[in-house]
């Protein structure tokens, strides 16, 4: 933001008697998400090069999980007290990069002592990341904490009927973060990290998922003895649940009344368009999570929206277990349905009335 | 932002705050959002059954049928752009609805006719095609369409005459790294006079296809043990071209932060080849991590002030 945007964004909250007095110094810009990214890439990289050294360095410490757990606690500990001074981008790196290498060695001392069983192990790197995402004193950490304990959970649970719901409850979390980001400004800091960890959760999971198609096949006929359409069915109504939560969320900030017009041409919209897109499995998300970003005037979500969108359907052109036709017809379908809705809104919401 | 990290609103007036400031869009904000949106996905997803419908090849629906339909398409789309053309979104909807129905008609011929030809020939026609188009469209996605076809052109070209696959080929990387790096430097030329052209975004994956395929020669010349000298002279040039002019002309931090990744990791990876070669391995790792957190922090100190000062500004 330029100055002269600054002065007049503190001018018309002065003018509302949000502020007062003259707007602070203009202090240490917080980083773009592409030098976070770039950060991130550093001190992963120079993780993968530690951890080599350590391995070379003490050769069969891997086969001592009594001794990795210790080892990785203290690296992970010397990495909290790096990453402490926030505005130095040399402690910020050394300690992403202990950080990581000492999570490797803590998470793989615990895989040898625990039990050889997904949940608990899945479990165990779950709570570890999520206190790693509440501790540490850094954003991209946070972010990366976020990611990984979301992913953990998934692993965890992913033979279990569960799942089906996982990617709506991931949805619905982000949703909830994202729309709320604005009402603790002390833990700022904390909410937006954790909101963005959320979102690349859904997004890479959901493209995963969509690559394996035996995930949800295996938790419907394993352990509920559920046919496939029935499985697609409960994932798409705990997805359409997150996206109606964004809708009863956003709509009162616009001063609509949710059982007003615009209320109920949202929710029927929402329910239609999850209902069409049940077999273009990342559809209804990736647009769920525009809807979000654009409510926040967030472009980075609206990216990560539409670039998962554009991802989901192309995919869908390569998914075998419908044919073109169908696919056809269904693209044709949810095309009308999209072109039908924006004529319903020109009709029943013209700009004028639109406060009904 | 700034603003919440400093403290000077208070908890109960942020909602307010970001209602004011134009952070949470009001009712006409969505009505045209929506608007955009719908028109959008809408246009884009009858279009892809159009060519999903194609693909699928249905015997009973015959020749003619398929011609005929998608010509209709065709047809439909240039009516409407014409019809729209004093709207910006609804022409550039339909627009790019005709200009994808081309590759659609493209393929149907092929699939018709079975003309021998290799996939390569129909994306450089459809570039051919859409040309004239892409001319009146006045639009930088539709020119990033263009580029894209063209990509897809000299690659599927290598895979047939080159016989690779994606970036094991130097030649092949060179290709698409001297094709974006052109498409680049004349988007950045043309954007002075286009004011259509002026857009940041349309830039970024144009330098990050360029970063990505010089660092990668560099990488696998250093791996595969090919000779370093040229994908080191090229790399070098690029940077040294890349750097100047965005940080002094252009002042975009993103361009100089890919300029940057791909400074880290080549010369990581150019390290890394040294290292190995003249010392143990302790000693290599232990210079390469303490070489790699230098050349991140530095990077990511020195972008942050270049963003902080066009910021300030």
């Amino acid at each position: 933001m330029s100055s002269e945007n600054r002065n007049s964004v503190w001018s018309q909250l002065k003018a509302a008697d949000i502020v007062t007095g003259e707007p602070p110094s203009a202090g240490h810009a917080s980083s773009p998400w592409f030098v976070n990214a770039l950060t991130g890439f550093c001190g992963w990289l120079a993780a993968v090069f530690m951890l080599a050294l350590l391995l070379a360095v003490f050769q069969g410490l891997f086969r001592q999980p009594l001794a990795l757990i210790p080892l990785g606690s203290i690296t992970i500990f010397l990495a909290f007290f790096l990453l402490l001074n926030q505005n130095n981008m040399f402690t910020q790196n050394l300690g992403l990069a202990f950080s990581m290498a000492g999570q490797v060695h803590l998470i793989f001392g615990l895989t040898q002592i625990l039990p050889e069983q997904e949940f608990i192990i899945g479990i165990t790197i779950f709570a570890i990341q999520l206190l790693l995402c509440l501790v540490m004193p850094s954003y991209i950490h946070r972010v990366i904490s976020m990611f990984i304990a979301c992913l953990a959970l998934y692993f965890s649970i992913r033979q279990w009927p569960v799942v089906l719901v996982y990617f709506g409850l991931l949805l619905f979390l982000s949703a909830l973060v994202w729309l709320n980001e604005f009402k603790l400004s002390k833990q700022h800091h904390r909410i937006q990290p954790i909101g963005y960890g959320l979102v690349l959760a859904v997004i890479i999971l959901t493209a995963t998922r969509i690559f394996d198609n035996n995930t949800l096949t295996l938790a419907s006929t394993t352990s509920l003895n559920l046919p496939p359409l029935l499985a697609r069915i409960i994932t798409q109504l705990a997805i359409a649940a997150a996206a109606l939560y964004v809708a009863y969320k956003i709509l009162p900030r616009c001063e609509h009344r949710l059982s007003g017009r615009a209320g109920v041409l949202s929710f029927t919209g929402i329910v239609l368009l999850c209902a069409l897109a049940t077999f273009a499995p990342g559809v209804a998300i990736g647009a769920t999570i525009l809807f979000i970003g654009y409510a926040n005037s967030n472009r980075i979500l609206m990216t990560l929206g539409i670039l998962s969108l554009i991802f989901y359907v192309s995919h869908y052109y390569y998914q075998l277990d419908t044919t073109l036709l169908v696919k056809a017809m269904t693209m044709l379908v949810i095309g009308l349905a999209l072109l039908g809705g924006r004529y319903v809104i020109s009709v029943v919401l013209p700009q004028d009335k639109r406060h009904a | 932002m700034r603003l919440i990290e400093a403290g000077a609103i208070k908890d109960d007036q942020l909602e307010h705050a970001a209602e004011i400031v134009g952070v949470y869009p009001d009712s006409s904000a969505w009505r045209t959002f929506m608007d955009k949106t719908l028109l959008y996905t809408g246009s884009a997803a009858i279009t892809l059954s159009l060519l999903f419908f194609i693909a699928y090849n249905w015997a009973n629906f015959g020749r003619f049928g398929k011609f005929a339909l998608v010509q209709t398409f065709m047809i439909a789309a240039i009516v409407a752009y014409v019809k729209f053309g004093n709207k910006r979104t609804h022409a550039q909807a339909t627009l790019t609805a005709a200009i994808i129905s081309i590759g659609v008609l493209l393929a149907l011929f092929g699939q018709t006719y079975q003309t021998g030809a290799d996939p390569w020939q129909l994306f450089a026609l459809w570039a051919v095609l859409m040309l004239p188009w892409a001319l009146i469209a006045n639009s930088a996605a539709i020119w990033l369409i263009w580029v894209v076809l063209l990509n897809i052109t000299f690659l599927l070209h290598q895979m047939v005459f080159a016989n690779f696959w994606w970036f094991g080929s130097a030649p092949v990387t060179f290709t698409i790294f001297a094709l974006n790096s052109f498409a680049l430097i004349a988007w950045e030329i043309l954007r002075k006079r286009c004011q259509f052209l002026d857009r940041d975004w349309a830039i970024w994956p144009l330098a990050v296809t360029t970063g990505v395929a010089i660092t990668w020669m560099v990488i696998d010349a250093a791996l595969r043990s090919r000779v370093l000298a040229t994908p080191l002279l090229w790399w070098i040039g690029w940077l040294a071209i890349i750097y100047p002019y965005y940080r002094l002309v252009r002042k975009d931090v993103f361009v100089l932060a890919v300029g940057c990744l791909s400074g880290i990791v080549g010369i990581t990876v150019i390290a890394a080849k040294g290292l190995f070669k003249s010392v143990d391995d302790i000693a290599s790792f232990l210079v390469l991590t303490v070489l790699v957190v230098i050349l991140g922090s530095v990077a990511a100190a020195w972008l942050r002030s270049v963003y902080q000062e066009l910021n300030s500004q």
